[in-house]
């Protein structure tokens, strides 16, 4: 967290190495974030990419309130659910079917973008509804808490609470026992 | 457990790597950033920093006394010598070519000799090794196939090595990195002084990797001395000696070897190849140290062998000799060009896991889950009937085996194997005549 703020401290007055810093810190989380909300690697790299050209461009002005790395989460859920929508509006169907999930769950590729071993994960997450399985991994992979994720999406807690629980019933019929160990 | 539990921590598993391709373009936005930020400096910043100054009198008598106490210690501290580093880049922008004597300290495995290094240019060089021969190295990156010479002067012997299809490349040039230090992220060190001299003090830190200190000659603003730690690797590099525009005839970078020189070729292919199924004899003519084979075992069922392109992104190609047990499990045996202890420094740092009767040491790797996932899913895809790509198992690992004679190997299984097994198998290996 100190070290953050001293990242961000250098970065505002533009410091390219506190950038660099500041990337590969959390580059491979946020790919991996990105890749999760939108089961496409080379998608979550687009999206990482213009997560951190905003951020380059938010120098001087950039004010750290919480964390930095929860910021940047947050920048790229957003970046994501804007590319779903714009995949949205490109086919004229609705939210979850437009995910790029549905279209890709053909490709064994896809299913496999977290290695072999989470292939069974990596299918049943593409097959969530978009708006269940952000919620779902912003909580459980970037730890976000449900009040943020609520003021994030701009819907209730009780609508995050919701899905998060619908998302979480779906996974554990989908992996039926797979998961246990 | 519970199953939502179970889910979370499957979830908190997933794992991807940014890859070359997103690092460059990144990389390549924050280069670029520095001038959008000085522009922006010059048209927001500095208003706001005087009109605050101004609003208040008393801040203007606190403001006015600490610029006079800094230009006080500024002048304390830098006298008319003083250099700053961007001087330091620009004068080392303004030369092509220069020498320099290399030392380097490892603080473990073989030592590298100490040599006066001449860059010609970022692919050309010759080393002069400070051994009692006087080897001399030439080293030519320029063509697809990159050229390195070794020339033994006192027994008129060459060492040429063609690596086809390495190059053109250019050689990681520390002068090359030292010019890219940004003047805010470069600390002052103060000042030394060597044979009578008082050099300036620079020192920056990119990364845990790379600890930079750059002692400067305030008269000419060009490196004295450089040392580049690599506290990771535990390893430490000197340059001083340094002469910038030598004068040196062009052909003593020429990788024609003298007539009276007896000659010997060494050909390493980094072209890439499609995997293809190979004996045992074909390692030995590929490697230039010892190749080695597995012996029967009553367990083994199935053994094939594999030549294939190094997984881990080295271009080099690598040797599989695959192998199926009774127990379905998959290992996977590797043998390469650059397996030896002079390149694996880290080797000896792991732990011992097992020592056979004949002398050979299995070593853990630090990252052998990994490393095993890679070859198996190497040979996965060269030969599926031997593994489905789908059964690679979490339970997966790998051992680095170091030979009595010093050649490295690597073992890596799918499944889980006793120590017995591994012990017969490393004990099974013969070198092939």
């Amino acid at each position: 967290m100190l070290e953050d703020k001293l990242l961000i401290w250098k970065f505002n007055r533009g410091s390219r190495e506190a950038l660099r810093g500041i990337y590969e810190r959390y580059k491979d989380d946020l790919v991996t974030l990105a890749a999760a909300l939108l089961t496409d690697k080379n998608l979550a790299e687009d999206v990482v990419h213009d997560v951190f050209v905003s951020f380059i461009e938010s120098s001087r002005k950039f004010r750290l309130t919480g964390s930095l790395k929860s910021y940047l989460a947050t920048c790229v859920a957003n970046n994501a659910r804007n590319r779903i929508k714009a995949i949205q509006r490109r086919y004229s169907v609705a939210l979850d079917d437009a995910n790029p999930a549905a279209a890709d769950s053909s490709n064994p590729e896809h299913r496999a973008i977290f290695g072999e071993n989470l292939s069974r994960l990596s299918y049943a997450l593409e097959q969530l509804p978009y708006e269940q399985r952000e919620v779902l991994i912003l909580h459980s992979y970037s730890g976000m808490n449900f009040r943020k994720i609520a003021a994030q999406q701009k819907v209730s807690i009780n609508t995050v609470q919701g899905r998060y629980r619908y998302a979480m019933d779906k996974l554990r019929s989908m992996l039926n026992g797979e998961v246990r160990k | 457990m519970r199953p939502a539990d179970n889910i979370n921590q499957l979830i908190k598993k997933m794992k991807l790597k940014a890859s070359a391709d997103l690092d460059k373009r990144v990389h390549d936005k924050i280069t670029n950033a520095p001038a959008e930020v000085k522009r922006k400096e010059s048209a927001v910043i500095r208003p706001n920093i005087w009109s605050n100054i101004m609003k208040n009198p008393m801040t203007k008598l606190a403001t006015a006394a600490a610029v006079i106490i800094a230009v006080f210690i500024v002048m304390q501290q830098f006298d008319d010598s003083s250099v700053a580093w961007a001087e330091v880049v620009e004068q080392l922008s303004s030369h092509t070519k220069y020498k320099c004597r290399q030392r380097v300290v490892r603080e473990q495995g073989p030592q590298i000799p100490t040599m006066q290094i001449y860059h010609f240019n970022l692919q050309q060089r010759r080393q002069e090794v400070e051994d009692e021969n006087g080897t001399i190295h030439i080293i030519d990156m320029r063509g697809e196939d990159a050229i390195t010479v070794e020339l033994d002067p006192v027994n008129k012997k060459a060492t040429v090595t063609e690596l086809l299809g390495f190059g053109p490349r250019k050689d990681p040039d520390i002068i090359e990195m030292v010019k890219q230090f940004e003047q805010e992220s470069t600390e002052r060190l103060g000042t030394k002084k060597v044979n009578g001299k008082v050099l300036q003090g620079f020192r920056h830190q990119p990364n845990e990797h790379n600890d930079f200190t750059v002692w400067v000659d305030p008269g000419t603003k060009l490196p004295v001395e450089i040392e580049l730690k690599h506290p990771i690797r535990g390893q430490t590099i000197f340059m001083d000696e340094f002469e910038f525009d030598f004068e040196l005839d062009p052909s003593a970078f020429s990788t024609d070897v003298p007539d009276d020189y007896e000659v010997k070729t060494l050909i390493q292919d980094y072209r890439p190849v499609e995997p293809k199924e190979i004996t045992a004899e074909d390692i030995r003519d590929g490697l230039y140290h010892t190749a080695y084979k597995v012996g029967q075992l009553p367990w083994i069922e199935k053994q094939i062998t594999i030549q294939t392109i190094d997984p881990l992104g080295t271009k080099a190609i690598v040797y599989l000799i695959a192998l199926q047990s009774e127990d379905e499990n998959t290992i996977v045996i590797v043998q390469g060009e650059y397996y030896d202890l002079e390149r694996m420094v880290w080797l000896p740092q792991q732990q011992v896991v097992l020592e056979t009767p004949s002398g050979a040491k299995l070593y853990t790797h630090p990252n052998g889950a990994i490393y095993a996932q890679y070859f198996l899913k190497s040979l996965a895809e060269a030969k599926p009937d031997l593994l489905d790509v789908e059964n690679i198992s979490e339970e997966r690992f790998t051992r680095m085996i170091v030979m009595p004679d010093g050649t490295v190997l690597s073992i890596s299984a799918n499944k889980q194997m006793s120590d017995e097994r591994l012990q017969e198998l490393a004990e099974s290996l013969i070198v092939v005549e």
